[in-house]
């Protein structure tokens, strides 16, 4: 059922960007410790897509996007990145991860150099760009990732989390991915700082028409910012769609540990009660002006 | 990273997992030593059959057993071609200025089975022994030493402490190393310069990490009121149980059988 829906949601206008075919993964395979991350999962997405991955801890997220650029490789499947098996021999997969851009969940226990500036200048200087190259390629990242110019100079270690964050975003933006993925980028931080951060990644997207994979706990920050929305559980892919679409099956989502957006509920209560408001509405916006709409305001 | 097996349990549910740490530890001491003891062929055959079957009752799969002993093949190679090469006696081949004796094969090949044999043997402990219990047991069991001042009970908790710390080590690496490789970082190819150079961006966030790990660790163990072991009770004592008594047994029968083949 679910592959079904997956491949028929993708807007036809969109190219083809990353596409996994019957993916499989297995940790420890033939031992004691042998544990299904995730099994047979199929999905297509588009060039410019901003995708949701949502999912109960352990559901596999973390695991299914490790394949996305070849960092983990799968028991089983395989995954096309414009149209090629990036599993092949001879596949180079160093050049993919130039590509494809990832930041882990806490990404800022990666940095490593003297300044905050060389550390940005890693990704680039390992995909062979001069000296010079890497360093404007690393100030464009840092200006976009928001991190002022004043703590370029600085020890990577002595800013804050939120900082050190945006600095380790930086270094992967450095290499100017076409796709982005990120892990629970915003666990962690203060809630201005969560939404500074998924508006900065959120406006990226569209600016540069970056692919953009958002794994996160929060459904309201997924139900805000993504085009479609990616749940697993249990290691199987058991919706693929839009927001609206995704939301709508609330007792579902409740059985495998998730929940709609708050607003969500909001609106099926208002809606209960009788206020014609439309229960689809699961941004703070699109709730605003339904309410506002239903009570004859506007 | 993920090949280290030495010093790392594997979840089963066998007797050996069941015995008392204790038992298991003196089991081992007891192989070791017979291992030293054996000379010819007899000693090693019953050495052979005694660790196949406990390679069996633990239920731990051959192939998990065998991994660690990547760990020691170079050590393995010299020695072996050491003994091989240097031991005096008559001649089978010649290798340029090298001289292989039949000597030598006889000594290289116990050399080589007595240190694979070793390697197996305490890696069985490790294997089917949680770093917990195994601590237990070594304090437990060198407890008399406190008596001369030993502070028995201090270093088994530092090992416990550092046993327990591989496997989070091990994963923080992994975790760094897929991190670093994201960023187009390149572990494998090029010469040891180049080599050492590459393990920078793995070591220094390793290295905070586990610093940082080491001081949250001891702020928890304060904050629980941690203050050494004098006094201090165990969640679960050790018991000997009837399996113990019936694996000492088999132990002596064991040893005695060795001293005989010898
Ligand atoms: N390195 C590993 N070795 C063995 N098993 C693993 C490893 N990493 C993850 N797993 C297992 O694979 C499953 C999926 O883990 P994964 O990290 O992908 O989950 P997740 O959805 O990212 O969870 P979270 O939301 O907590 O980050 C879990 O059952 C986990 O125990
Ligand atoms: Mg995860």
């Amino acid at each position: 059922m679910c592959l079904h829906l997956c491949l028929c949601t993708l807007h036809e206008s969109l190219t083809i960007m990353i596409e996994a075919k019957n993916l499989t993964h297995v940790y420890n395979e033939g031992t004691a410790m042998e544990s299904h991350a995730f099994e047979d999962v199929s999905f297509r997405i588009g060039r410019g897509e901003f995708i949701g991955v949502i999912g109960h801890t352990g559901s596999g997220k973390s695991t299914l996007i490790q394949h996305l650029n070849g960092l983990l490789k799968p028991t089983g499947g395989t995954v096309y990145y414009d149209g090629e098996d990036i599993f092949k021999k001879g596949y180079d997969l160093r050049k993919l991860r130039s590509k494809v851009g990832m930041v882990f969940q806490y990404p800022e226990y990666q940095l490593f150099e003297e300044t905050v500036l060389r550390d940005v200048m890693f990704g680039p200087m390992n995909m062979g760009a001069a000296e010079e190259e890497a360093k404007e390629a690393a100030k464009r990242a840092l200006t976009l990732a928001g991190v002022g110019e004043e703590f370029w100079e600085h020890s990577p270690f002595e800013l804050s989390g939120g900082q050190k964050r945006r600095v380790a975003i930086a270094g992967v933006l450095s290499m100017d991915p076409e796709v982005l993925v990120l892990d629970e980028p915003a666990a962690g931080l203060d809630p201005a700082g969560r939404e500074d951060i998924l508006n900065t990644v959120a406006a990226l997207g569209k600016k540069k028409n970056i692919t953009i994979l958002l794994v996160s706990h929060s459904m309201d920050d997924v139900a805000q910012y993504a085009d479609r929305i990616m749940v697993l559980s249990k290691g199987k892919l058991v919706f693929f769609d839009t927001p609206e679409e995704v939301f709508s099956h609330v007792e579902e989502l409740e059985e495998i540990g998730l929940s709609a957006p708050q607003i969500t509920y909001l609106m099926r209560d208002l809606a209960a009660a009788g206020l014609p408001v439309d229960v689809n509405a699961n941004t703070v916006e699109e709730a605003r002006e339904t309410i506002l709409k239903a009570l004859g305001k506007k | 990273m993920r090949e280290i097996t030495l010093g790392q349990y594997y979840p089963a549910d066998s007797v050996l997992h069941r015995l008392d740490p204790r038992t298991k530890l003196a089991g081992t001491l007891v192989f070791l030593i017979s291992l030293f003891i054996a000379k010819g062929f007899p000693g090693y055959a019953v050495a052979t059959v005694f660790l196949a079957a406990v390679i069996i009752m633990s239920k731990v799969p051959l192939s998990f057993i065998v991994r660690g002993l990547k760990a020691i093949v170079i050590l393995l190679l010299i020695s072996v071609s050491f003994n091989i090469f240097l031991t005096d006696g008559t001649p089978i081949f010649t290798l340029g200025p090298l001289k292989a004796t039949r000597e030598g094969l006889n000594l290289a090949l116990f050399m080589g089975v007595r240190l694979i044999y070793l390697v197996i043997g305490s890696s069985i402990l490790t294997l089917t022994t949680t770093p917990n219990q195994l601590t237990d047991g070594l304090e437990k069991s060198l407890g008399f030493l406190k008596k001369i001042g030993v502070p028995v009970h201090e270093i088994a908790m530092m090992m416990s402490i550092a046993l327990r710390f591989i496997p989070i080590l091990t994963e923080e690496t992994d975790k760094i190393m897929k991190a670093q490789m994201a960023r187009g970082a390149d572990f494998e190819s090029g010469g040891i310069i180049k080599k050492a150079k590459a393990m920078i961006p793995l070591l220094v966030p390793l290295f905070i990490s586990a610093f940082r790990r080491a001081g949250d660790l001891a702020m928890a163990m304060e904050a629980r009121c941690y203050h050494g072991g004098e006094g201090r009770t165990k969640l679960r004592p050790l018991h000997y149980e009837r399996r113990d008594v019936i694996a000492y047994i088999i132990l002596a029968v064991y040893f005695v059988l060795m001293i005989i083949m010898k």
